[in-house]
């Protein structure tokens, strides 16, 4: 499991390609989950949100891919195109390590 | 730059002697020479001959060498001249590059040390035309791009559909691309059973590669493709076969949120589908305003999803305002959002404008909240009147 904390504030268009990019370079080295820590995310938009549903076609599906310490808008952002049922989403980060129950290497 | 091309080296000096004995030196090394008696002389010689180096000697009489120098730095425009200072004094140094030298040499000039200077004179002057060239010509390609953009733009123009009245209803809609192209994309048709179909979409991203998904969404989106044998697929089952259609690679990230629907004005009732697009706005003849639908998953993510049918009722007086994110989330200068209320708000207190009058006032309002700040975000807007 690799648990990755995005320190961006706008997961848009201009940042998405290249945080795509190195999370699937880092995924490359054969994670078998793979936890993404959103707290610093302020704004996501479509493109931010196509990035994460290609972590995820990656990775297998939902069971292999949580989203943790979402912001409230952030979280709305999820609802209205029902991409909230597509991802694993936990509150906070403790909750999604614990449920995959693996020593965590901390990545960011 | 021609490599057979020798190079242009003014020599200025009120000696003429001095001139002589330099300018013998500097062909001998393979340059075309020009002289000079004065600085006047040197300043009006460059407008007409172009050289690309000058040597000059400091001590001249009315115009000294340094000044000569600042006077060639000031009238710069386009050639950037190399300027080699001649001079006596051992501590000149700072005084020559201070005026815009590019380099000084301390008489008695050699031959020897002349051509080295020279060389690297050359170089740079070689690397300084290079750099232009380089630079015009990615001008000519960027200008190109720009070209080819601004048809892209026209041809996407052309398939956003004209306002219409349908008789029982009318559409009106707007369009505002971020950048040269636009990653939305929206039309209105009639169906074989008088129904009035709908779409607005909004491909991920903007620029060209958003654009050309928006340009495959119109083509494939027809009557045929709504309605085949005639009869009217649901709005769910529609973009259900869009989705299908448009199934993109594993590793791309483009996918569109759509809104897609069937007006029958005549039944009072409209049939749409919500694929992760915004809400819909319903301003009713009454006057009360509310956002319909209940959301679904983009198109183009994940295979084999089933996409629902939502249907609400309409009558006369009523109308529907669809509106890509690009609308709401129009910033100001200092980072606030436009939001959902400002348009509902808007909308309720215009409602005595027509529809056509309403769509300016709101695209006004973007302008004013934008004040001149570049747009973030494709914008398109569509508006049912029944």
């Amino acid at each position: 499991m690799v648990v990755t904390e995005l320190r961006v504030e706008r997961l848009d268009a201009y940042v998405s390609e290249d945080i795509k990019s190195e999370l699937i370079s880092c995924l490359d080295e054969g994670y078998e989950k793979i936890v993404i820590d959103l707290g610093h995310v302020e704004f996501i938009d479509s493109s931010g949100i196509g990035m994460l549903v290609t972590i995820l076609k990656k990775m297998g599906g939902s069971k292999s891919t949580l989203l943790c310490n979402m912001q409230k808008v952030v979280r709305s952002m999820f609802s209205l195109p029902h991409i909230d049922r597509v991802f694993t989403i936990y509150e906070n980060c403790e909750e999604a390590i614990d449920s995959v129950a693996a020593s965590p290497e901390k990545v960011s | 730059m021609d490599p057979g091309q020798k190079l242009r080296i003014l020599v200025v000096d009120d000696d003429a002697s001095q001139r002589m004995l330099i300018a013998a030196m500097i062909e001998e090394l393979g340059f075309d020479v020009s002289l000079a008696s004065s600085g006047l002389e040197a300043l009006d010689l460059i407008d007409e001959i172009a050289p690309s180096i000058v040597i000059s000697d400091c001590l001249m009489p009315e115009m000294d060498g340094w000044n000569l120098c600042r006077r060639i730095r000031e009238a710069q425009d386009s050639q950037y001249l190399y300027v080699i200072l001649l001079t006596a004094e051992p501590d000149s140094y700072d005084v020559s590059m201070e005026s815009g030298a590019n380099d000084f040499i301390q008489k008695p000039l050699a031959r020897q040390k002349l051509a080295l200077r020279l060389k690297a004179a050359t170089r740079v002057v070689t690397l300084d035309q290079d750099l232009r060239h380089q630079n015009e010509c990615l001008k000519l390609a960027y200008q190109e791009q720009c070209k080819d953009l601004r048809a892209a733009r026209k041809l996407q123009r052309e398939m956003m559909p004209q306002d219409k009245d349908y008789g029982t209803c009318s559409f009106i809609s707007r369009n505002f691309a971020a950048t040269e192209v636009s990653g939305d994309m929206q039309s209105h048709f009639l169906l074989p059973d008088r129904g009035i179909l709908f779409f607005q979409a909004d491909v991920v991203g903007h620029g060209l590669r958003a654009a050309l998904l928006s340009v495959s969404l119109a083509r494939i989106l027809n009557a045929k493709f709504c309605a085949p044998d005639s009869a009217t697929l649901t709005p769910g089952a529609i973009v259900s076969r869009l989705n299908t259609q448009i199934q993109s690679q594993v590793d791309s990230i483009e996918y569109f949120t759509i809104i897609l629907g069937v007006v029958y004005p005549e039944r009072g009732e409209l049939r749409f589908c919500q694929a992760g697009h915004t809400q819909s706005v319903i301003h009713r003849k009454a006057g009360d305003i509310e956002s319909v639908g209940t959301g679904g998953l983009p198109v183009g993510l994940f295979r084999e999803v089933k996409y629902k049918t939502e249907t609400i009722g309409i009558s006369s007086g009523d109308r529907i305002w669809l509106m890509t994110d690009g609308v709401s989330e129009t910033l100001s200068p200092t980072n606030q959002l436009f939001g959902d209320e400002k348009i509902n708000a808007l909308l309720a207190s215009t409602d005595r404008q027509s529809t056509g009058e309403q769509m300016e006032t709101l695209i006004d309002a973007l302008k004013i909240w934008s004040h001149g700040r570049e747009q973030n975000d494709d914008i398109s807007i569509m508006s049912i009147a029944s």
